[in-house]
């Protein structure tokens, strides 16, 4: 089906000087989409050429072409003696255009124009980075086609945000979509030996931005055969395996969505539209009680069970799995292999693209449920009575050889957690996410997500109309709000050993006594105090060869005992923090030539349905002062922790079992206090042991966690922190985990006192990505950091120490009038915002209008002369940062929201002076006001 | 621990003025961690010099990407690498350009070539700035000079709207460009006591006065009002009839003055007019204008117009000079 771009150069600007004799430069373009390619006039003697004639330059394609093929604009130097000079390039993904011309019939833009990308965006070039600008203008005409048969998805839109999209109503959810999609990839053909480093980076570039586009159509034509209209919750990754090629994979939820029609707005927030109404009854809720962000709960991580007995899992579900989890030698389950294999999840669905008003079952509902091959959700957060009972994490892995593709192995994969779900009584898996870490040829996939009970049948717009209920602490609402956390299964049943208690809340249910989930908090959900990041982190040295066969099997063996430490460091940590669940949990495996790191993250929460936590003990194989001392200080640390983040209050208001359990906590310190508390207990009989719980005692400023408070004061602030360093690997698993677990605290505390100035902040829970290229460490921090109003009112938070007192006075000083009027001023190309969260505070989404994804490959011969490789990732990551903004910009955003930055991908070469560096960010493209 | 890679960057460029500051006078970036741990060692914050390191890289290098924009001022409000607020960009182009007093003096005077810009040292030995330091501001001195000296119109105006400069930084650049111009002798021994500052009212003053105060294209206000200097010729008829001004002179000033100064007056009148009128007769030379200053010191009033135009002048640079 046919579909025609348009696409007019207007001008360029602050081109560089090619031409060095004259200072000037003869710029001319390029466009190219497949096979055709365009040229525009040769503008002489400009650096800021402008190309009068207005013609448009038109390409008639076939559809899923226009979904795989970038749009290349090539801005090139004319010579008249020898062969045009390259300055850079625009590489544009038609995508974005495609989804918004299918779905906006009642857009703002010409009902005959179809969708527009139109302003400046810069011009980079993969030796040089950003040269200059090209103004250009994008339009996509498509032809309407109601073939059966056809090969692509241009109606599906995507997002990258995990919820329903504020500002939509979801008429129902399909299901789970995934694809995955292998190539070769370009650096490993043998032209890539004769061809020059610029020509080599951009095939690069451009094959893996067709491969992107091409797992998205494929993504889109799955939903669309669902009946679906949009995927949310859009993940996608690549796995380089070198040799063995490139593999593309993508994940997301199916979805039917339509626009919640707003009225026409003025300036200010009309009060009837549903996000402004949210946003105001959450800062009702949050004056309210001192209750916090909405994350979920973590309840039963399954790392395979390691033989070791498991006295300090406190976490009832934590033994879920004692099936021979995520190894490659596992054999099949005989309950595993009867899953029905039946492509299609939804038994309705013609309910598609209905416009909305009436609220449709979804396709995925209770019934078949049950019959889904996988019913997972990858959003992770839902509207409220969406999520029945949250089960706990589960998680499978498996190491497997690269050879290319490996969908048989994800099947099992999630074949697998299915099962755990199952096992757990849960009807499914939410939050789920895959990844994959390769080091050669040895891949060790994992997948996880939140067994959980969920109830189909719910009303997914009720958020607006339920919040009134809610916002006093009555009785039948907070029995709500808690049986998120009761347990899905009897206590006794199930494989394996459970703690369970009874709910602190409504007192009828069990809950567990910790609740470890990769979801959000519910928002429903009630807690005490704040929420704090919290990272743990593991590591294990590797024995065998690192590469086939036997550091496959090495890695395999390892594994086990990895998660069972990272476990146990993560239980403790939370329990230092005074918390007893933990939401968001995203785990990161890397393995490097030498060693094996595993890094937790997610935010802590008091939930008030679950018991308090004991503070911690320490059983000592002989009672040395030692032991009491680290018992005396690890005490200490836990008061002071539980203090700082608000947990010692509102436990007066809790009845009954709350109380006791603090009178114990207040007890002197004494070694054998708890010795019968397993969960909690730390054997010194290592001298590791004594190193972990000594570092347990150090306090470090945890930042806060953004939990949707007042509007905020001024745009949210996105980055991402690089840090690389060597990771010295002496003596076993203990100290490796030690040294990283160093590495990964530094990088925090960069963070942290780097955004001091922002003071004061929340931060939006922050993402790691975790690599080990050779013998060194390599940790992406990105997240974002949300000033708060009020200085003086809100809580002090990012740190307990007094480096910000400073900052404090003055933002005082600088008054909120000033920023006032800021929030206040519509956002214009000048200011894009950059998000990690799925809406931006104080704002309102006027128009959600696209994803996007960009990717780039940097090089250069001169990592020297640009201060370093530090220089050089700044250079390059403030130039990825500058052309998201301009394709936001240009496609008639001001903000880009669940912004991610991935793939960061860096190599270097010291003795040539040279750097390469792989980088990809992306998000939802949305129209904001204040 | 040793580090390969450490970057923080963030969607909008966070600037700590206090690093900036720093940097603009030319610290190096350990000398900017070691001065930044001193100063949170004095409040007690207790930041690791690490982290403060960390920083302070992060900064440098975010200076270093800047500088090259902040060389056309223009370019930083138009370039999307870095997103700035307004204030921000500001602030850093205003302290880019700003001017220590210390070095402008002792760049007086200098020839504004690439080839002196090695001869620094020097400069940076008397005025006690960093070699950084006053390379910069040798630079940005000779970028300003080399810009507007061909431009037509008010010399701070083209200035403030070619670098987008504050008012009074705009007039500082101003006066230095216009003593380049006029090629005055500033460097001489005699005048070393003389700060930039004393100089900057002067070459006010004469800028106030004595250019073309007709603005147009046609118009560069660096350039002395011809005419105005050969009028000044006909002052000479002041001394010969020096009686009767010294009558009207000295009638005028009896009741302003203390009595002594007044006797004073009246005693060396002839010896001050002599002085004054005799430099106004010359100014229409060239040599004569460019040692207006060391003049001034070393002697130290219808023409009535020219006469109050040049003692407008005269007298505001004297009451400068001598620090009355």
């Amino acid at each position: 089906m046919p579909g025609k771009i348009k696409v007019k150069v207007l001008a360029g600007r602050n081109l560089p000087v090619m031409d060095r004799a004259s200072d000037t430069t003869d710029a001319f373009v390029e466009i190219k989409f497949g096979g055709v390619t365009h040229k525009t006039d040769v503008c002489r003697k400009s650096l800021n050429p402008h190309w009068n004639n207005t013609e448009w330059y038109r390409f008639e394609v076939d559809e899923s072409e226009l979904q795989d093929e970038p749009l290349q604009l090539r801005l090139m130097d004319h010579d008249t003696y020898s062969a045009n000079d390259a300055i850079g390039k625009v590489v544009i993904s038609l995508a974005p255009l495609l989804a918004r011309e299918a779905n906006n019939p009642k857009s703002t833009t010409a009902p005959h124009g179809g969708a527009v990308l139109s302003g400046w965006i810069p011009v980079f070039d993969t030796m040089h980075g950003i040269r200059g600008e090209l103004n250009v203008i994008v339009k996509v005409e498509l032809f309407s086609d109601f073939n059966k048969y056809k090969t692509s998805s241009c109606g599906v839109q995507f997002f990258h945000c995990p919820m329903i999209p504020p500002g939509y109503r979801a008429n129902s959810i399909h299901g789970f979509v995934e694809e995955l999609v292998v190539n070769d990839d370009p650096e490993y053909q043998w032209i890539d030996k004769i061809r020059t480093p610029r020509a080599s980076n951009e095939a690069r570039q451009v094959a893996f931005i067709k491969l992107s586009n091409q797992v998205q159509r494929l993504v889109g034509l799955k939903a669309a055969e669902l009946g679906a209209n949009a995927v949310v919750g859009y993940q996608q990754d690549f796995d380089l395996e070198g040799e063995a090629g490139v593999v593309a994979r993508a994940v997301g939820t199916a979805v039917s969505i339509t626009p919640i029609p707003t009225p026409s707005y003025p300036n200010n927030i009309p009060p009837c539209t549903q996000q402004s109404e949210r946003d105001r009854d959450r800062c009702d809720k949050d004056k309210g009680s001192p209750r916090h962000a909405r994350h979920e709960s973590y309840g039963g991580r399954d790392p395979p069970n390691p033989p070791a007995p498991a006295p300090a899992m406190q976490n009832p579900s934590l033994n879920a799995t004692s099936t021979p989890m995520g190894i490659h030698r596992r054999s099949s389950d005989s309950d595993l292999s009867v899953t029905p294999k039946g492509g299609s999840l939804n038994t309705s669905a013609g309910n598609v693209g209905s416009g909305g008003g009436a609220i449709l079952r979804p396709s995925m509902n209770s019934n078949n449920l049950d019959m889904l091959e996988y019913p997972f959700l990858t959003m992770t957060e839902f509207p409220p009575g969406f999520i029945v009972h949250i089960g706990g994490t589960v998680c499978a892995r498996s190491v497997k050889l690269a050879e290319g593709g490996g969908e048989g192995a994800w099947a099992e994969l999630r074949t697998e957690l299915r099962a755990h779900a199952r096992a757990l009584r849960c009807n499914a898996v939410i939050a789920y996410s895959d990844s994959a870490a390769i080091c050669e040829d040895v891949c060790v996939l994992s997948a996880s997500g939140t067994a959980a009970v969920i109830n189909l049948d719910c009303d997914y717009n009720v958020e607006c109309e339920q919040t009134p209920a809610q916002s006093g602490p009555k009785g039948g609402a907070e029995a709500d709000a808690c049986s998120a956390a009761h347990v899905p299964y009897a206590p006794g049943s199930g494989p394996y050993r459970a703690e369970l208690s009874l709910c602190a809340q409504c007192r009828r249910a069990r809950v567990p006594s910790v609740l470890l989930a990769t979801c959000a908090k519910p928002s429903t959900m009630p807690t005490h105090g704040k929420a704090v990041t919290l990272t743990a982190v593991a590591a294990r040295v590797r024995r065998a060869p690192p590469t086939a066969e036997p550091g496959a099997r090495d890695i395999s063996d390892q594994l086990p005992f990895l998660e069972y430490e990272l476990h146990k460091l993560l239980l403790a940590k939370l329990r230092m923090q005074g918390a007893n669940a933990l939401f968001s949990l995203c785990t990161r495996v890397a393995v490097g030539e030498r060693c094996v790191v595993a890094l937790a993250s997610g935010a802590a929460y008091r939930l008030r349905a679950l018991p308090p936590p004991a503070p911690p003990a320490l059983k000592a194989s002989e009672s040395d002062r030692d032991a009491t001392e680290i018992q005396r200080a690890l005490r200490d640390a836990f008061n002071a922790n539980k203090a700082a983040n608000g947990y010692d209050v509102g436990v007066s208001d809790m009845s009954g079992g709350g109380a006791l359990a603090e009178a114990e906590g207040e007890e002197p310190p004494a070694l054998d206090l708890c010795a019968d508390k397993d969960a909690c207990v730390l054997e010194l009989d290592e001298a590791e042991d004594v190193e972990t719980a000594k570092s347990l005692c150090v306090r470090r400023g945890h930042m806060r966690v953004y939990s949707r408070p007042p509007p905020a004061r001024a745009p949210p602030l996105a980055f991402a922190q690089v840090w690389r360093a060597r990771l010295t690997l002496s003596g076993q698993g203990g100290a490796a985990s030690q040294a990283a677990e160093r590495h990964v605290a530094r990088a925090l505390d960069g963070v942290t006192y780097k955004l001091r100035r922002l003071n004061p902040c929340a931060l939006a829970i922050p993402k790691f990505q975790l690599e080990l290229p050779e013998d060194e460490i390599q940790l992406v921090v990105s997240g974002t950091a949300i000033p708060l109003p009020e200085p003086g009112a809100a809580p002090r938070d990012l740190r307990d120490d007094d480096i910000f007192a400073l900052d404090e006075e003055q933002l005082l000083r600088n008054g909120p009038a000033h920023d006032e009027d800021r929030n206040l001023v519509g956002q214009i190309p000048t200011t894009v915002s950059l998000t990690t969260l799925s809406d931006v505070s104080g704002s309102r989404a006027v128009r959600r209008i696209c994803a996007i994804r960009l990717l780039f490959v940097r090089e250069t011969t001169t990592v020297r002369e640009m201060g370093g490789l530090s220089g050089f990732l700044h250079t390059f990551t403030c130039e990825v940062l500058a052309i998201a903004r301009a394709h936001t910009a240009a496609l008639g955003g001001n903000a880009l929201t669940s912004f991610y930055l991935t793939q960061l991908m860096l190599q270097d070469n010291a003795h040539k002076n040279q750097g390469q560096c792989l980088l990809s960010v992306g998000g939802d493209v949305v129209q904001i006001t204040y | 621990m040793y580090t390969e890679v450490d970057v923080f960057v963030s969607n909008y460029t966070l600037i700590d003025p206090e690093i900036y500051q720093l940097w603009i006078e030319g610290c190096s970036s350990s000398e900017a961690v070691s001065t930044l741990h001193q100063r949170g060692a004095a409040k007690h914050l207790g930041t690791s010099v690490e982290l403060i390191a960390s920083d302070v890289l992060d900064h440098y290098r975010t200076f270093a990407l800047l500088e090259r924009l902040l060389t056309v001022p223009s370019k930083l409000t138009e370039q999307m690498i870095f997103q700035l607020d307004e204030q921000t960009k500001h602030m850093l182009i205003e302290k880019y350009y700003d001017l220590d007093d210390a070095v402008i003096r002792e760049l007086l005077g200098r020839k504004l070539s690439s080839r002196h810009r090695k001869d620094l040292d020097e400069v940076a030995e008397r005025s006690g700035a960093p070699l950084r330091c006053c390379r910069r501001q040798f630079d940005n001195v000779r970028r300003v000079f080399k810009a507007v000296e061909e431009m037509p119109g008010n010399v701070v105006a083209n200035i403030r709207s070619t670098f987008l400069l504050s008012d009074p930084l705009a007039k500082k650049y101003g006066a230095v460009v216009f003593i380049a111009c006029m090629r005055f002798e500033t460097a001489k021994r005699k005048l070393q006591y003389l700060s930039f500052n004393d100089f900057y009212h002067c070459a006010q003053a004469i800028m106030g006065s004595w250019t073309y105060c007709c603005t147009g294209p046609e118009y560069y206000d660096t350039e002395m009002d011809r005419e105005f200097l050969l009028e000044l010729r006909e002052l000479r008829i002041l001394l010969d009839k020096e009686k009767e001004h010294k009558h009207l002179i000295c009638m005028k000033l009896k009741p302003k003055l203390l009595e002594k100064s007044y006797q004073e007056l009246e005693l060396n009148f002839r010896l001050y007019t002599r002085a004054l009128v005799g430099l106004a007769c010359n100014l229409h030379r060239g040599r004569e204008l460019r040692s207006l200053f060391i003049d001034l010191l070393e002697r130290e009033a219808d023409l009535k117009n020219v006469w109050e135009r040049y003692m407008r002048v005269i007298s505001q640079c004297l009451l400068t000079m001598y620090h009355i």
